[in-house]
């Protein structure tokens, strides 16, 4: 009787005791149900939003998602340049997307940038149907830089841009040219004269061979449109006669792209047994920096080759502007086959100018960007696009300012953010961007709110895995086609003045890839935003 | 967990048999205490225990042979460490079980007794993960500094924790000194605390939500069980 007492309680404590165990275990086994690891991908600290425009159009190249640019990384720090993903292609080759690419600097290495080691390279974009060019990009210190790249449709080129594109001008033979052939753009802005007899050879030194085709492209200095499409831009590095590498800017006299293909689309870069002709009109309202007036006849201004592919300028000599008729005019016997710039080239740069300060009326959401096109008060040319990313009072420093010379920038107005340009400050003029002056701008702006928008990115592989992005982040309307960037740090990025119940798409550049999804704003102040990537990437970025 | 129970329930019935044979139990035959039973019942001794919250020591005090007051603590520390430099992650974990109760035991039959009272849970059970190498994520080489480590700590939800427990057995033995007791039962302890914190890249993962998912996960685990056996030596 004690026995079976004994053995009943025991089974009781131990039934007790199993049953708690066994149920604490089951809990344990769950207690991660729905966690995920985060993983903040904040490792980059220099982001280069580069974007394709169409010059006469002013749209992104490849908007509809249509074509793509393939853009190279050359120039002496390319070997930094990643995209923002972290992912660095052998070739150096990336391709935007929608008309942008993101790029990035390795962090945590020499491609730093700072005011003792400026990062510098060039962007050297090439999309069939348009004329190569390339944008120079010099940083000196980390955080976020947006350049725009201006593209020569051949079919429709901008004002000030005339194009003539001719198929069988002549015939080659071994790379011999068999008939002499004249190509002018049109109103004979540029005449290329090819002689019978001359040896033409591609880059790799073969022979051209069969059927010849010549592209040639005028860009009228005085044009704004023209300049600011000038294949290469106008603040360039160029190698001098002696080859020492010079920073400068261009004072430009006219700029004519050639192109000589055959038809297996062999493209000629050197030649031998005799010289090809250019001639120019140089506009009468050039402004000479030498005389500080317009051009004249007698007047002897630099010739610069351009190399296409790499984004190279190159110092070919003096070229005499001679009156010619009732035109002023400019002919050089050329040595090779590039790009030729007929430009004035001066270089003093400071690599940290001006403060920017953006008086605003109203306080913003989160940071915005002021974009505008700098000229030169002397002669009122183009020189460059200014993208200033304004978070509050901060002051924002201009990068590689050309030193001495009086600008104005025009500011363009931000209908989005409800941002207008107070009168006042429309142009705005700088004296020195070198000065350490700072230069106010007086900005008006409408009460904004914001939203926060949480972007996620994640592998179906690994769905536990989240990866929070810190890069540029676009959106737009769903029938719009202005792509608004917003800085998204650890995932976040605060937007502004968008509309509750309105659709937005969302979009990022990924390794060489552009994954967007539509958001419909329903509370008015969260959404969230989540991307799949596809299993390639993830492999290649994350080992997933 | 299968394997766990079986070795329990081989533990105890070990026990149970060598308990037994223990003089105690063969002397005690009759339900009811007789007046010369409960003056004898008042005493004092000491414990020694091995439980889940850790191996201690209790005092215990009999008022007579059916209640008895038992005021004890516990300590127990176990710490792994991970230290491989040929694995990616190392880590370390951490349990740390640690008690101090005030218990009351209530005999229903001469080895049959409940246990109720307050237990000072100081339990607390932590994981910790950092990375050793150096990662490469597209061209770029990420420190493990830059990745950063998580530490996760688990802990009772209340600290003051209340206990009930049934037991076979003696805490003090009532007429020898040696007496054996085995006791199960449960401390309510709430649902568990947790802490979470990451660094570096992992920071999100550290995030408040991320806290608030694996508390609620471990919410039902809010009572901890305890299985103690004791061996308890008379000397009052």
């Amino acid at each position: 009787m004690k026995t079976h007492k004994i053995l009943s309680y025991s089974a009781i404590i131990l039934l007790l005791a199993g049953l708690m165990f066994s149920s604490s275990c089951n809990k344990l086994k769950d207690a991660a149900d729905g966690a995920k690891l985060i993983i903040d991908y904040n490792l980059i600290e220099t982001t280069i939003d580069v974007q394709f425009y169409d010059a006469a159009t002013g749209e992104l190249i490849g908007r509809n998602d249509d074509m793509s640019v393939n853009a190279r990384i050359t120039g002496r720090d390319s070997e930094g340049v990643m995209d923002v993903t972290g992912v660095q292609h052998q070739s150096m080759q990336y391709a935007s997307q929608r008309g942008m690419l993101g790029l990035a600097l390795l962090p945590n290495s020499s491609f730093t940038p700072s005011l003792t080691k400026p990062i510098s390279f060039n962007v050297v974009g090439n999309v069939p149907g348009y004329l190569a060019t390339s944008q120079k990009v010099t940083l000196v210190a980390p955080g976020r830089t947006q350049i725009r790249v201006n593209m020569v449709r051949l079919d429709n080129p901008p004002e000030g841009v005339t194009v003539s594109r001719e198929t069988g001008v002549s015939s080659a033979i071994a790379g011999r040219v068999e008939n002499p052939a004249t190509v002018q753009t049109p109103g004979g802005r540029a005449r290329i004269e090819l002689p019978a007899g001359i040896v033409l050879r591609d880059a790799g030194g073969e022979p051209l061979s069969g059927s010849l085709n010549m592209t040639v492209v005028h860009f009228d200095n005085t044009v704004e449109e023209a300049l600011a499409s000038f294949p290469g831009g106008l603040m360039p590095t160029v190698t001098r006669s002696d080859g020492s590498a010079e920073d400068g800017m261009f004072y430009s006299a006219g700029f004519v792209a050639i192109e000589l293909t055959d038809a297996s689309g062999r493209q000629a870069a050197t030649f031998e047994d005799g010289t090809i002709s250019l001639e120019a009109i140089i506009n009468p309202q050039t402004f000479n920096p030498e005389t500080n007036g317009n051009v004249a006849a007698g007047d002897q201004v630099p010739l610069w080759s351009y190399n296409e592919n790499t984004g190279e300028w190159k110092e070919e000599g003096v070229a005499n502007i001679i009156q010619n008729g009732g035109e002023l005019t400019s002919t050089v016997e050329l040595t090779h086959l590039s790009y030729y710039n007929f430009d004035w080239f001066y270089g003093d740069y400071c690599f940290e100018g001006v403060p920017f300060v953006f008086s605003i009326t109203n306080p913003t959401c989160d940071c915005y960007v002021m974009q505008g096109a700098m000229y030169r008060q002397i002669d009122n040319s183009f020189m460059t696009y200014v993208y200033m990313w304004v978070c509050g009072d901060e002051p924002v420093y201009t990068q590689y300012a050309p030193s001495g010379v009086p600008v104005y920038i025009e500011w363009q107005d931000d209908y989005y953010n409800n941002i207008t340009i107070a009168p006042a400050s429309q142009p705005t003029l700088i004296d020195d961007l070198c000065s350490g002056t700072p230069v106010q701008v007086n900005v008006v702006s409408q009460p904004s709110n914001g939203i926060t928008i949480e972007v996620e990115v994640y592998c179906a592989s690994e769905p536990n895995v989240i990866i929070r992005p810190s890069f540029g982040a676009w959106y737009r309307g769903v029938n719009d086609w202005n792509w608004r960037w917003a800085e998204m740090v650890n995932g976040y990025a605060e937007i502004c003045d968008v509309e509750v119940g309105q659709t937005y798409v969302v979009g990022i550049y990924y390794d060489n890839d552009w994954y967007e999804t539509e958001v419909t704003v329903t509370q008015e102040s969260y959404s969230y935003v989540g991307f799949e990537l596809p299993a390639d990437v993830c492999s290649e970025v994350f080992g997933f | 967990m299968k394997r766990l129970i079986i070795i329990l329930f081989a533990s105890v019935f070990g026990l149970i048999s060598l308990q037994s044979h223990a003089q105690e139990l063969q002397e005690e035959s009759a339900y009811e205490y007789t007046e010369d039973e409960i003056r004898q019942g008042f005493g004092l001794g000491l414990g020694v225990k091995l439980s889940t919250f850790g191996p201690g020591a209790e005092i215990i005090a009999a008022i007579n042979p059916t209640f008895q007051v038992r005021l004890g603590g516990t300590y127990f520390n176990y710490k792994y460490t991970h230290d491989d430099e040929n694995i990616d992650v190392n880590g370390s974990a951490d349990a740390n079980l640690s008690s101090v109760s005030l218990l009351l035991n209530f005999h229903l039959a001469r080895v049959f007794f409940l246990s109720g009272g307050l237990i000072y849970n100081m339990n607390e059970i932590g994981l910790n993960g950092f990375p050793t190498k150096t990662i490469t994520i597209g061209a770029m080489e990420v420190q493990p500094e830059q990745i950063g480590s998580l530490d996760f700590k688990v802990k009772p939800g209340s600290s003051l924790t209340p206990y009930a427990g049934i037991g076979l057995g003696r805490s003090l033995s009532k007429n020898g000194v040696v007496s054996f007791a085995i006791e199960a039962g449960a401390a309510f302890h709430g649902k568990p605390k947790v802490e979470l914190k990451a660094t570096g890249m992992l920071e999100p993962t550290g995030s408040e939500e991320q806290r608030q998912l694996l508390e609620d996960n471990l919410s039902s685990f809010n009572i901890y069980p305890m299985l103690n056996f004791q061996l308890s030596f008379r000397f009052l």
